[in-house]
């Protein structure tokens, strides 16, 4: 069984996704062999109001149940988030939570971001924090959003202990940095989707052998940050890593079912 | 399907044995290295540093002859070095063309007198680019450089390492320029730019390449066998167009 943990639908302005649709999207993850795939709406990451993304994921999601884990996209700093969470957990009933502090201008220690997380919390919603959406060296030239600072999303991963947290869209190079202070916290995972390579770190060339030397199959999550990247190139980094078999159905599924029951 | 590898980077025997372990395992037919040790981080090399350089990857040819293939490193600061250290790795270590990376950006005049050789020799280039919004390092090439070198040598190869960084960007600056090739080694996997570059240059400009060691080889594999093309199309990208290009030498 394999499990996207990183993927989207929905509208992106700066280019064009061809898988960004519903319809697209679960043909793309059909082709490539994907089971179940976490869907959260790309619409929320620019629109004002993150609902019109969220409606979107929740149509999807009533279209393809047997497929599409949603995921909420809540702007904090946004008038009456209160009311949002509170329909797309109680009503539509989704299954997690996705944040884009960089995209939507507040800061992870702003009094919004914990109130949103200990309704998180209350509820027992997973979070994701966006570290990033595209890579910024090829940003829109109105538009450079940096990404999110990796010592602070350990601290916010150590102000909520109960919290299931997911770093999602770091590299390796970003995740290595914070590496001691992670292994003492247990209430985090890490999705693979933006980690192309190990950077001139020494040792094995496979991205994914040395996240696993380093981090523990344990602690990843098989993510391809599909539309906007080919699943194929997460994929083939995760079924051919010489890594055992046990170790590879951990990253493909096991942690998700897990992390997202 | 056969692959060769256009674009790796070797720095010491450790990883030279990794990364040949590993694209042995995955099938890979041949790799084209070039090594940017002991100058990596540094991206202006001495000529000692190049000279070292390329007398490493003439070392791993030893080692894997027919399998290794290499590109020589110069500098074109240091001009009389390094139409020497082409001389010498073309004729002497048996390379296959010339790799340039920051240096100096490559619509500099001092690309000039290296062209020319280059074009004496009938060898390819292989130019490090990228356009970065965030800024580019100090002598790094943009596609447009590319192109602007490209327009003055219309005889000679040059491959437009990693698409160009910003793909869009780079596939246009150089579309109309049957002598710019690409390959699309590198950490951008973007959905789409597979597809847009073989509908805008046609599959026959485009080379597979990897940036091993630092980035992941199944990355870019997965790039070309998850893009909607043809097999036909993955068959000259991931070997038919590099056994063209380099066809003496393979």
């Amino acid at each position: 069984m394999i499990i996207d943990t990183f993927t989207g639908i929905g509208t992106w302005p700066f280019r064009k996704l061809k898988y960004a649709s519903a319809d697209k999207f679960i043909e793309l993850m059909e082709r490539e062999g994907i089971d179940q795939a976490v869907v959260y709406p790309i619409t929320s990451i620019l629109a004002k109001d993150c609902m019109d993304g969220n409606l979107e994921v929740y149509d999807a999601y009533k279209k393809y149940q047997s497929m599409v884990v949603p995921f909420a996209v809540i702007n904090p700093a946004f008038e009456g988030w209160e009311h949002d969470f509170e329909t797309c957990f109680d009503k539509m009933k989704f299954k997690g939570l996705r944040l884009f502090p960089t995209y939507h201008g507040y800061g992870l220690t702003d009094k919004c971001l914990i109130a949103l997380i200990k309704a998180a919390e209350n509820k027992n919603i997973p979070v994701a924090l966006a570290v990033r959406v595209e890579d910024e060296r090829q940003h829109h030239w109105l538009m450079k959003v940096p990404p999110l600072d990796m010592g602070k999303v350990v601290d916010t991963i150590i102000k909520f202990p109960k919290v299931r947290f997911v770093i999602s869209g770091a590299s390796y190079s970003e995740l290595s940095s914070v590496r001691e202070r992670l292994a003492k916290l247990d209430n985090w995972h890490f999705d693979i989707g933006r980690m192309q390579g190990r950077h001139a770190s020494p040792g094995a060339v496979e991205v994914v052998v040395r996240a696993v030397e380093d981090f523990g199959a344990d602690k990843m999550l098989f993510g391809s940050n599909a539309p906007f990247q080919y699943v194929k190139s997460s994929l083939l980094k995760v079924l051919n890593a010489k890594i055992s078999e046990r170790d590879r159905e951990l990253i493909l599924s096991s942690n998700a079912i897990k992390l997202f029951k | 399907m056969k692959i060769i590898d256009m674009h790796v980077h070797l720095c010491d025997d450790e990883s030279f044995q990794h990364t040949l372990d590993l694209v042995k395992s995955a099938g890979v037919e041949k790799i084209v290295v070039s090594c940017l040790e002991p100058s990596d981080g540094v991206y202006k090399p001495t000529p000692e540093q190049f000279r070292e350089d390329n007398a490493r990857v003439y070392e791993w040819m030893k080692k894997e002859p027919g399998y290794v293939h290499g590109w020589v490193y110069v500098n074109p600061e240091h001009e009389r070095e390094s139409l020497d250290e082409i001389d010498r790795a073309i004729n002497e270590y048996g390379m296959t063309g010339i790799k340039f990376e920051c240096g100096c950006v490559c619509t500099d005049p001092r690309y000039i007198p290296i062209m020319e050789k280059a074009e004496s020799l009938n060898i390819p280039i292989l130019q490090h680019t990228w356009f970065k919004i965030t800024g580019c390092i100090d002598g790094e090439s943009k596609p447009a450089d590319v192109a602007f070198l490209a327009k003055q040598f219309p005889n000679v190869k040059i491959i437009m390492a990693h698409i160009g960084g910003d793909w869009q960007r780079g596939i246009k600056a150089i579309r109309g320029l049957p002598n710019v090739l690409i390959d699309i080694c590198g950490s951008i996997v973007d959905c789409g730019a597979i597809e847009m570059a073989v509908e805008e240059l046609g599959a026959e400009r485009i080379f597979f390449g990897t940036d091993l060691p630092d980035i992941d080889f199944w990355t870019n594999l997965g790039k070309v066998e998850g893009a909607d093309i043809t097999d036909e199309q993955k068959k000259l990208i991931l070997y038919d167009n590099a056994v063209r290009l380099l066809g003496g030498d393979l």
